[in-house]
Protein backbone atom coordinates (compact mmCIF):
# COMPACT_ATOMS: atom_id res chain seq x y z
CA UNK A 1 0.00 0.00 0.00
CA UNK A 2 1.80 3.29 -1.16
CA UNK A 3 1.74 6.51 1.20
CA UNK A 4 0.54 9.14 -1.78
CA UNK A 5 -1.54 11.87 -0.35
CA UNK A 6 -5.21 11.78 -1.89
CA UNK A 7 -7.30 15.13 -2.07
CA UNK A 8 -9.22 15.59 0.56
CA UNK A 9 -12.60 16.68 0.13
CA UNK A 10 -14.47 19.86 1.02
CA UNK A 11 -17.97 20.14 2.55
CA UNK A 12 -20.29 18.48 4.23
CA UNK A 13 -18.12 15.73 6.39
CA UNK A 14 -20.44 12.96 5.61
CA UNK A 15 -19.76 13.62 1.74
CA UNK A 16 -16.61 13.95 2.11
CA UNK A 17 -16.24 10.53 4.25
CA UNK A 18 -18.31 8.64 1.97
CA UNK A 19 -16.28 9.73 -1.07
CA UNK A 20 -12.83 9.02 0.65
CA UNK A 21 -14.46 5.39 1.48
CA UNK A 22 -14.96 4.92 -1.94
CA UNK A 23 -11.95 6.03 -2.99
CA UNK A 24 -9.49 3.80 -0.99
CA UNK A 25 -11.85 0.61 0.43
CA UNK A 26 -10.58 -1.67 -2.07
CA UNK A 27 -6.96 -0.43 -1.22
CA UNK A 28 -7.18 -1.06 2.11
CA UNK A 29 -8.80 -4.42 1.55
CA UNK A 30 -6.19 -5.76 -0.67
CA UNK A 31 -3.62 -4.40 1.68
CA UNK A 32 -4.98 -6.53 4.47
CA UNK A 33 -5.89 -9.72 2.00
CA UNK A 34 -2.05 -9.99 1.55
CA UNK A 35 -0.77 -9.11 5.08
CA UNK A 36 -3.05 -11.54 6.35
CA UNK A 37 -2.27 -14.70 3.49
CA UNK A 38 -5.40 -14.29 2.02
CA UNK A 39 -8.17 -14.63 5.01
CA UNK A 40 -10.92 -12.82 3.39
CA UNK A 41 -12.60 -12.48 6.67
CA UNK A 42 -9.60 -11.30 8.97
CA UNK A 43 -8.85 -8.42 6.10
CA UNK A 44 -12.98 -7.74 6.23
CA UNK A 45 -12.59 -6.96 10.42
CA UNK A 46 -9.34 -5.32 9.90
CA UNK A 47 -10.66 -2.84 7.22
CA UNK A 48 -13.76 -2.50 9.28
CA UNK A 49 -11.62 -1.61 12.46
CA UNK A 50 -9.41 0.91 10.57
CA UNK A 51 -12.32 2.81 8.64
CA UNK A 52 -13.94 3.05 12.42
CA UNK A 53 -10.51 4.49 13.56
CA UNK A 54 -10.40 7.14 10.75
CA UNK A 55 -14.19 8.18 11.15
CA UNK A 56 -13.62 9.10 14.77
CA UNK A 57 -10.62 11.01 13.98
CA UNK A 58 -12.50 12.84 11.70
CA UNK A 59 -15.03 13.52 14.01
CA UNK A 60 -12.24 14.77 16.55
CA UNK A 61 -11.38 16.80 13.97
CA UNK A 62 -8.22 15.09 13.11
CA UNK A 63 -6.84 17.68 10.56
CA UNK A 64 -5.05 14.04 8.45
CA UNK A 65 -8.08 11.87 9.16
CA UNK A 66 -9.46 11.54 5.55
CA UNK A 67 -5.48 11.36 3.90
CA UNK A 68 -4.28 8.10 2.57
CA UNK A 69 -1.29 8.62 4.34
CA UNK A 70 -3.14 8.67 7.96
CA UNK A 71 -4.96 5.55 6.78
CA UNK A 72 -2.32 3.99 6.02
CA UNK A 73 -0.72 4.57 9.14
CA UNK A 74 -3.93 3.45 10.99
CA UNK A 75 -4.31 0.24 9.08
CA UNK A 76 -0.39 -0.87 9.72
CA UNK A 77 -1.03 -0.42 13.63
CA UNK A 78 -4.01 -2.25 13.36
CA UNK A 79 -2.53 -5.57 11.06
CA UNK A 80 0.74 -4.90 14.44
CA UNK A 81 -1.97 -4.91 16.82
CA UNK A 82 -3.62 -8.38 15.49
CA UNK A 83 -0.29 -10.25 15.02
CA UNK A 84 1.04 -9.23 18.40
CA UNK A 85 -2.49 -10.38 19.97
CA UNK A 86 -1.88 -14.33 18.14
CA UNK A 87 1.87 -14.12 18.30
CA UNK A 88 1.83 -15.50 22.35
CA UNK A 89 -0.22 -18.69 20.95
CA UNK A 90 2.24 -19.09 18.36
CA UNK A 91 5.07 -18.41 20.08
CA UNK A 92 4.62 -22.18 21.72
CA UNK A 93 4.63 -23.77 18.43
CA UNK A 94 7.77 -22.13 17.34
CA UNK A 95 9.84 -24.86 18.67
CA UNK A 96 8.53 -27.43 16.38
CA UNK A 97 8.00 -25.67 13.61
CA UNK A 98 11.52 -24.13 13.65
CA UNK A 99 13.97 -25.77 11.04
CA UNK A 100 17.99 -25.89 11.03
CA UNK A 101 17.81 -27.13 7.04
CA UNK A 102 18.87 -24.74 4.46
CA UNK A 103 16.44 -22.57 2.42
CA UNK A 104 15.75 -23.95 -1.02
CA UNK A 105 15.90 -21.80 -4.29
CA UNK A 106 12.08 -20.41 -4.64
CA UNK A 107 9.97 -22.20 -6.97
CA UNK A 108 8.63 -20.37 -9.51
CA UNK A 109 5.88 -22.28 -10.51
CA UNK A 110 3.62 -21.79 -7.45
CA UNK A 111 -0.14 -20.41 -8.00
CA UNK A 112 -1.66 -18.27 -5.91
CA UNK A 113 -3.07 -20.97 -3.63
CA UNK A 114 0.40 -22.25 -2.85
CA UNK A 115 1.40 -18.07 -2.15
CA UNK A 116 -1.76 -18.61 0.24
CA UNK A 117 -1.02 -21.32 2.12
CA UNK A 118 2.88 -20.90 2.31
CA UNK A 119 2.52 -17.72 4.09
CA UNK A 120 -0.89 -19.17 6.07
CA UNK A 121 1.76 -21.25 7.61
CA UNK A 122 4.43 -18.95 8.76
CA UNK A 123 4.36 -17.77 12.02
CA UNK A 124 2.56 -14.50 13.23
CA UNK A 125 5.87 -12.99 14.11
CA UNK A 126 7.34 -14.55 10.86
CA UNK A 127 4.32 -12.90 8.55
CA UNK A 128 4.57 -9.52 10.02
CA UNK A 129 8.11 -8.84 9.92
CA UNK A 130 7.86 -10.21 6.03
CA UNK A 131 4.62 -7.79 5.19
CA UNK A 132 6.16 -4.64 7.01
CA UNK A 133 9.61 -5.07 4.94
CA UNK A 134 8.14 -6.06 1.56
CA UNK A 135 4.57 -5.43 1.57
CA UNK A 136 4.72 -1.92 3.08
CA UNK A 137 8.75 -1.07 1.96
CA UNK A 138 10.04 0.06 4.83
CA UNK A 139 13.33 0.23 5.97
CA UNK A 140 14.06 -2.39 8.56
CA UNK A 141 14.94 0.48 11.44
CA UNK A 142 10.88 1.12 10.99
CA UNK A 143 10.21 -2.01 10.86
CA UNK A 144 12.03 -3.00 14.23
CA UNK A 145 10.37 0.54 16.08
CA UNK A 146 6.63 -1.37 14.97
CA UNK A 147 7.66 -4.19 16.58
CA UNK A 148 9.33 -2.94 19.46
CA UNK A 149 12.84 -4.66 18.36
CA UNK A 150 16.28 -3.70 17.63
CA UNK A 151 17.35 -3.52 14.19
CA UNK A 152 19.81 -6.47 14.70
CA UNK A 153 17.22 -8.67 16.05
CA UNK A 154 15.14 -7.10 13.50
CA UNK A 155 17.81 -8.07 10.46
CA UNK A 156 17.68 -11.89 12.20
CA UNK A 157 13.98 -12.47 12.52
CA UNK A 158 13.49 -11.39 8.79
CA UNK A 159 16.27 -13.51 7.59
CA UNK A 160 14.36 -16.15 9.68
CA UNK A 161 10.91 -15.56 8.29
CA UNK A 162 12.54 -15.70 4.35
CA UNK A 163 14.00 -19.04 5.42
CA UNK A 164 10.57 -20.21 6.77
CA UNK A 165 8.77 -18.50 4.07
CA UNK A 166 10.96 -21.00 1.49
CA UNK A 167 10.32 -24.15 3.12
CA UNK A 168 6.50 -23.44 4.02
CA UNK A 169 6.61 -22.51 -0.38
CA UNK A 170 8.40 -26.45 -0.84
CA UNK A 171 6.05 -27.85 1.66
CA UNK A 172 3.12 -25.86 0.21
CA UNK A 173 3.67 -26.81 -3.51
CA UNK A 174 4.54 -30.55 -2.60
CA UNK A 175 1.10 -31.34 -1.06
CA UNK B 1 15.27 -15.87 -0.57
CA UNK B 2 15.61 -13.11 -2.73
CA UNK B 3 14.15 -9.93 -1.71
CA UNK B 4 12.22 -9.60 -4.81
CA UNK B 5 10.86 -13.07 -4.31
CA UNK B 6 9.44 -12.14 -1.44
CA UNK B 7 7.43 -9.51 -3.12
CA UNK B 8 6.18 -11.74 -5.65
CA UNK B 9 4.74 -14.19 -3.05
CA UNK B 10 2.81 -11.32 -1.64
CA UNK B 11 1.46 -9.76 -4.87
CA UNK B 12 -0.29 -13.43 -6.19
CA UNK B 13 -2.73 -12.52 -3.21
CA UNK B 14 -4.57 -9.95 -4.42
CA UNK B 15 -7.63 -9.79 -3.05
CA UNK B 16 -11.22 -7.18 -3.69
CA UNK B 17 -13.74 -6.65 -0.85
CA UNK B 18 -16.94 -7.98 -1.55
CA UNK B 19 -19.73 -5.84 -2.91
CA UNK B 20 -21.94 -6.12 -0.31
CA UNK B 21 -19.05 -5.77 2.43
CA UNK B 22 -18.37 -2.69 1.03
CA UNK B 23 -21.92 -1.50 1.29
CA UNK B 24 -22.39 -2.66 4.40
CA UNK B 25 -19.16 -1.43 5.68
CA UNK B 26 -20.30 2.02 4.04
CA UNK B 27 -22.99 2.21 5.99
CA UNK B 28 -22.16 1.60 9.42
CA UNK B 29 -19.17 4.31 8.93
CA UNK B 30 -21.78 6.26 8.17
CA UNK B 31 -23.96 5.81 10.80
CA UNK B 32 -21.00 6.59 12.79
CA UNK B 33 -20.81 9.88 11.37
CA UNK B 34 -24.79 11.08 12.08
CA UNK B 35 -24.73 12.22 15.33
CA UNK B 36 -27.77 11.03 15.85
CA UNK B 37 -27.47 7.63 14.69
CA UNK B 38 -26.03 4.53 16.32
CA UNK B 39 -22.71 4.53 17.53
CA UNK B 40 -21.83 1.49 19.34
CA UNK B 41 -18.57 -0.26 18.19
CA UNK B 42 -17.49 -4.09 18.14
CA UNK B 43 -14.82 -5.77 17.63
CA UNK B 44 -12.35 -4.13 19.58
CA UNK B 45 -10.98 -6.57 20.99
CA UNK B 46 -10.88 -4.66 24.35
CA UNK B 47 -13.90 -6.36 25.81
CA UNK B 48 -17.63 -5.78 26.26
CA UNK B 49 -17.10 -3.33 29.16
CA UNK B 50 -15.90 -0.91 26.66
CA UNK B 51 -18.25 -1.31 24.20
CA UNK B 52 -21.29 -1.02 26.42
CA UNK B 53 -19.39 2.42 28.20
CA UNK B 54 -18.83 4.09 24.69
CA UNK B 55 -22.83 2.54 23.65
CA UNK B 56 -24.16 4.00 26.50
CA UNK B 57 -22.20 7.22 25.91
CA UNK B 58 -22.96 7.78 22.52
CA UNK B 59 -25.98 6.24 21.30
CA UNK B 60 -28.64 8.88 20.22
CA UNK B 61 -26.35 12.01 21.60
CA UNK B 62 -24.83 14.83 19.93
CA UNK B 63 -21.27 15.50 20.89
CA UNK B 64 -21.30 17.98 23.54
CA UNK B 65 -24.04 15.87 25.47
CA UNK B 66 -21.40 13.19 24.42
CA UNK B 67 -18.59 14.84 26.51
CA UNK B 68 -21.31 15.91 29.47
CA UNK B 69 -22.74 12.41 29.70
CA UNK B 70 -18.84 11.08 29.45
CA UNK B 71 -17.75 13.38 32.56
CA UNK B 72 -20.96 11.98 34.49
CA UNK B 73 -19.61 8.55 34.00
CA UNK B 74 -16.14 9.80 34.65
CA UNK B 75 -17.93 11.75 38.07
CA UNK B 76 -19.89 8.56 39.04
CA UNK B 77 -16.57 5.92 38.36
CA UNK B 78 -14.81 8.58 40.90
CA UNK B 79 -17.66 8.24 43.39
CA UNK B 80 -17.80 4.55 42.59
CA UNK B 81 -14.12 4.18 44.09
CA UNK B 82 -14.58 6.70 46.62
CA UNK B 83 -17.59 4.12 47.70
CA UNK B 84 -15.36 1.15 47.40
CA UNK B 85 -12.59 2.51 48.98
CA UNK B 86 -14.67 3.59 51.99
CA UNK B 87 -17.13 0.20 52.02
CA UNK B 88 -12.86 -1.44 51.93
CA UNK B 89 -11.89 0.86 54.77
CA UNK B 90 -15.36 -0.62 56.46
CA UNK B 91 -14.48 -4.27 56.20
CA UNK B 92 -11.63 -4.45 58.05
CA UNK B 93 -9.22 -7.25 57.31
CA UNK B 94 -6.92 -9.02 60.16
CA UNK B 95 -4.90 -10.15 57.21
CA UNK B 96 -1.21 -8.27 57.21
CA UNK B 97 0.09 -9.61 54.78
CA UNK B 98 1.19 -6.33 52.94
CA UNK B 99 3.65 -4.91 55.89
CA UNK B 100 5.46 -1.51 55.48
CA UNK B 101 9.36 -3.53 55.73
CA UNK B 102 11.08 -0.10 56.16
CA UNK B 103 8.25 2.62 56.26
CA UNK B 104 8.40 5.06 58.84
CA UNK B 105 6.19 4.23 61.87
CA UNK B 106 3.47 6.74 60.79
CA UNK B 107 2.62 4.21 57.88
CA UNK B 108 2.11 1.17 59.74
CA UNK B 109 -1.56 0.09 60.46
CA UNK B 110 -3.16 2.00 62.90
CA UNK B 111 -6.74 0.91 62.77
CA UNK B 112 -8.75 4.11 61.59
CA UNK B 113 -12.47 4.18 62.74
CA UNK B 114 -13.89 3.11 59.73
CA UNK B 115 -11.75 0.14 60.24
CA UNK B 116 -13.56 -0.81 63.75
CA UNK B 117 -16.64 -1.38 61.81
CA UNK B 118 -17.29 -4.86 59.74
CA UNK B 119 -19.32 -5.28 56.64
CA UNK B 120 -18.65 -8.95 54.99
CA UNK B 121 -19.97 -8.10 51.60
CA UNK B 122 -18.48 -4.70 50.77
CA UNK B 123 -19.24 -4.54 46.58
CA UNK B 124 -22.69 -5.08 47.11
CA UNK B 125 -22.99 -2.99 50.04
CA UNK B 126 -24.90 0.23 49.31
CA UNK B 127 -26.11 1.83 52.55
CA UNK B 128 -23.00 3.85 53.14
CA UNK B 129 -23.01 7.99 53.65
CA UNK B 130 -20.66 8.41 51.11
CA UNK B 131 -22.83 6.61 49.22
CA UNK B 132 -26.08 8.19 49.25
CA UNK B 133 -24.69 11.56 48.36
CA UNK B 134 -22.76 10.57 45.09
CA UNK B 135 -24.06 8.01 43.46
CA UNK B 136 -25.32 9.12 39.28
CA UNK B 137 -25.12 6.46 36.87
CA UNK B 138 -24.83 2.70 36.53
CA UNK B 139 -21.18 2.50 36.02
CA UNK B 140 -19.73 -0.16 38.34
CA UNK B 141 -16.27 -1.01 39.90
CA UNK B 142 -15.50 -4.71 38.99
CA UNK B 143 -15.72 -6.76 42.09
CA UNK B 144 -11.93 -7.54 43.23
CA UNK B 145 -10.51 -11.22 43.21
CA UNK B 146 -9.89 -12.79 46.38
CA UNK B 147 -9.36 -11.03 49.95
CA UNK B 148 -8.09 -8.05 50.33
CA UNK B 149 -4.47 -7.31 51.68
CA UNK B 150 -4.36 -5.03 54.05
CA UNK B 151 -2.17 -1.73 52.90
CA UNK B 152 -1.78 1.49 55.26
CA UNK B 153 -4.04 4.31 54.33
CA UNK B 154 -1.21 6.33 53.87
CA UNK B 155 2.28 4.95 52.80
CA UNK B 156 4.79 7.43 53.32
CA UNK B 157 8.41 6.94 51.61
CA UNK B 158 9.60 3.31 52.09
CA UNK B 159 9.49 -0.31 50.98
CA UNK B 160 6.20 -2.30 51.10
CA UNK B 161 5.53 -5.92 50.57
CA UNK B 162 2.49 -7.46 48.70
CA UNK B 163 2.92 -10.64 49.91
CA UNK B 164 -0.43 -11.87 49.14
CA UNK B 165 -0.70 -10.52 45.66
CA UNK B 166 -0.87 -12.52 42.46
CA UNK B 167 2.61 -12.05 42.48
CA UNK B 168 4.27 -11.57 45.57
CA UNK B 169 5.92 -8.73 45.30
CA UNK B 170 7.94 -5.72 47.26
CA UNK B 171 8.60 -2.36 45.83
CA UNK B 172 9.75 1.33 47.08
CA UNK B 173 8.47 4.42 47.35
CA UNK B 174 10.27 7.63 47.29
CA UNK B 175 7.15 10.06 47.82
CA UNK B 176 4.00 9.57 49.96
CA UNK B 177 0.90 7.82 48.10
CA UNK B 178 -2.54 7.17 49.64
CA UNK B 179 -4.10 3.68 49.06
CA UNK B 180 -7.22 3.41 47.42
CA UNK B 181 -7.90 -0.29 46.72
CA UNK B 182 -5.63 -3.21 47.81
CA UNK B 183 -6.21 -6.93 46.47
CA UNK B 184 -4.88 -9.54 45.54
CA UNK B 185 -5.34 -9.06 41.99
CA UNK B 186 -4.40 -5.46 42.05
CA UNK B 187 -3.27 -2.39 44.35
CA UNK B 188 -4.37 0.95 43.47
CA UNK B 189 -2.71 3.86 44.92
CA UNK B 190 -3.30 7.78 44.47
CA UNK B 191 -2.53 11.22 45.11
CA UNK B 192 -4.47 14.14 45.91
CA UNK B 193 -8.64 14.00 45.88
CA UNK B 194 -9.59 11.21 43.74
CA UNK B 195 -5.86 10.47 42.51
CA UNK B 196 -6.20 13.91 40.54
CA UNK B 197 -2.53 14.79 41.70
CA UNK B 198 -1.52 11.23 40.19
CA UNK B 199 -2.10 7.14 40.45
CA UNK B 200 -0.50 4.40 40.63
CA UNK B 201 -1.67 0.86 39.92
CA UNK B 202 0.09 -3.06 39.96
CA UNK B 203 -2.93 -5.43 38.13
CA UNK B 204 -2.58 -8.92 37.45
CA UNK B 205 -4.91 -10.67 34.75
CA UNK B 206 -7.24 -8.06 34.92
CA UNK B 207 -8.39 -9.02 31.14
CA UNK B 208 -8.76 -12.74 29.63
CA UNK B 209 -6.77 -13.94 27.09
CA UNK B 210 -4.28 -10.42 27.36
CA UNK B 211 -0.67 -10.29 26.76
CA UNK B 212 1.52 -8.20 27.80
CA UNK B 213 1.29 -6.95 24.22
CA UNK B 214 -2.58 -6.57 24.14
CA UNK B 215 -2.66 -4.26 26.82
CA UNK B 216 -0.84 -2.16 25.69
CA UNK B 217 -2.12 -2.24 22.19
CA UNK B 218 -5.83 -1.71 23.69
CA UNK B 219 -4.88 1.42 25.93
CA UNK B 220 -6.84 4.61 24.53
CA UNK B 221 -5.71 4.04 21.02
CA UNK B 222 -7.42 6.58 19.99
CA UNK B 223 -7.28 8.84 22.69
CA UNK B 224 -3.94 9.35 23.29
CA UNK B 225 -0.57 10.17 21.46
CA UNK B 226 1.33 7.25 22.84
CA UNK B 227 4.95 6.11 21.76
CA UNK B 228 6.12 2.92 20.42
CA UNK B 229 6.24 0.01 22.20
CA UNK B 230 9.79 -0.56 23.54
CA UNK B 231 11.02 -3.99 25.78
CA UNK B 232 11.89 -3.41 29.05
CA UNK B 233 12.40 -5.37 32.50
CA UNK B 234 9.79 -5.67 34.89
CA UNK B 235 10.58 -7.16 38.39
CA UNK B 236 13.87 -9.01 35.36
CA UNK B 237 11.64 -10.22 33.40
CA UNK B 238 11.19 -9.12 29.60
CA UNK B 239 8.39 -6.60 29.19
CA UNK B 240 7.21 -4.07 27.25
CA UNK B 241 6.44 -0.56 28.14
CA UNK B 242 5.17 2.51 26.82
CA UNK B 243 4.64 6.22 27.64
CA UNK B 244 1.75 8.61 26.31
CA UNK B 245 -0.41 11.20 27.01
CA UNK B 246 -3.94 11.32 27.13
CA UNK B 247 -5.85 13.79 24.65
CA UNK B 248 -9.51 13.06 26.13
CA UNK B 249 -10.59 10.88 28.44
CA UNK B 250 -10.85 7.38 28.07
CA UNK B 251 -11.89 4.04 29.14
CA UNK B 252 -8.82 1.69 29.96
CA UNK B 253 -10.97 -1.39 31.23
CA UNK B 254 -7.89 -3.42 30.40
CA UNK B 255 -5.79 -2.49 32.94
CA UNK B 256 -8.11 -0.82 35.78
CA UNK B 257 -11.68 -2.67 35.06
CA UNK B 258 -14.51 -2.23 33.79
CA UNK B 259 -15.38 1.88 34.76
CA UNK B 260 -11.67 3.09 35.08
CA UNK B 261 -10.81 5.63 32.85
CA UNK B 262 -8.05 7.77 32.28
CA UNK B 263 -8.68 11.65 33.09
CA UNK B 264 -7.60 13.93 29.71
CA UNK B 265 -4.58 15.46 29.27
CA UNK B 266 -2.96 12.99 31.78
CA UNK B 267 0.50 11.52 31.18
CA UNK B 268 0.81 7.75 31.65
CA UNK B 269 3.75 5.43 31.62
CA UNK B 270 2.38 1.70 31.38
CA UNK B 271 5.12 -1.40 31.52
CA UNK B 272 3.38 -5.19 31.32
CA UNK B 273 5.19 -8.09 31.26
CA UNK B 274 4.08 -12.00 31.82
CA UNK B 275 5.31 -13.19 35.09
CA UNK B 276 5.24 -16.83 36.67
CA UNK B 277 2.02 -16.84 33.97
CA UNK B 278 0.16 -14.08 35.19
CA UNK B 279 -0.11 -11.10 33.15
CA UNK B 280 1.32 -8.18 35.49
CA UNK B 281 0.42 -4.38 34.54
CA UNK B 282 1.90 -1.38 35.83
CA UNK B 283 0.24 1.73 35.24
CA UNK B 284 0.56 5.60 36.23
CA UNK B 285 -0.23 8.81 35.18
CA UNK B 286 -0.77 11.96 36.30
CA UNK B 287 -1.13 15.37 34.88
CA UNK B 288 0.47 16.01 32.00
CA UNK B 289 2.14 19.29 33.30
CA UNK B 290 3.72 17.21 35.87
CA UNK B 291 5.36 14.72 33.76
CA UNK B 292 8.69 15.49 34.18
CA UNK B 293 8.87 14.83 37.70
CA UNK B 294 6.32 12.09 38.08
CA UNK B 295 7.95 9.93 35.19
CA UNK B 296 11.18 9.65 36.66
CA UNK B 297 9.74 8.81 39.93
CA UNK B 298 7.59 6.16 39.03
CA UNK B 299 10.70 4.86 36.76
CA UNK B 300 12.53 4.19 40.05
CA UNK B 301 8.74 2.71 42.11
CA UNK B 302 8.95 0.17 39.04
CA UNK B 303 12.48 -0.40 38.96
CA UNK B 304 12.33 -1.12 42.84
CA UNK B 305 10.15 -4.09 42.12
CA UNK B 306 10.95 -7.02 42.98
CA UNK B 307 9.44 -10.64 43.53
CA UNK B 308 9.43 -11.93 46.96
CA UNK B 309 10.21 -15.67 47.66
Amino acid sequence: MQGTAAPRDEGHPRDAIAAFYDRSVREVFAYFHRATAGNRQLAEDLTQETFEACVHAARRGEPDALTMRWLIGVARHKLVDHYRRHSREERKLSLVWNRSTEAAPLPFDITSAVAMAALAELSAEHRLVLVLRYLDDLPVAEVATLMGRSTGATESLLVRARRALSESLEDSRDA
Amino acid sequence: MPDHDVRQVFDMLDGAPTPEFEATLKQRLLDLVDASGPQTITNTGRGPDIEETIAMVKLDAPESSNRRRMLQIFGAVAAAVVIVIVIVAATGNSDESLTPATAPAAATTAPTTADAATTTEPETTTSTTAVASTTVAPTTVPAPQGPRITLPPDLNPGTYELASAVVPLQFTTTQPWSRVLDFQDRVVLGRGPESADGEFLIVFDRFKDATPETILDGLCTDQAVIGAPTPTTLMGVEAFGAEGTTTTACPASSIGGSGFFIGADRTFTIVAAEIDDHVVVVFSSAPAAVSATFIPEIDEQVSSMQKLG
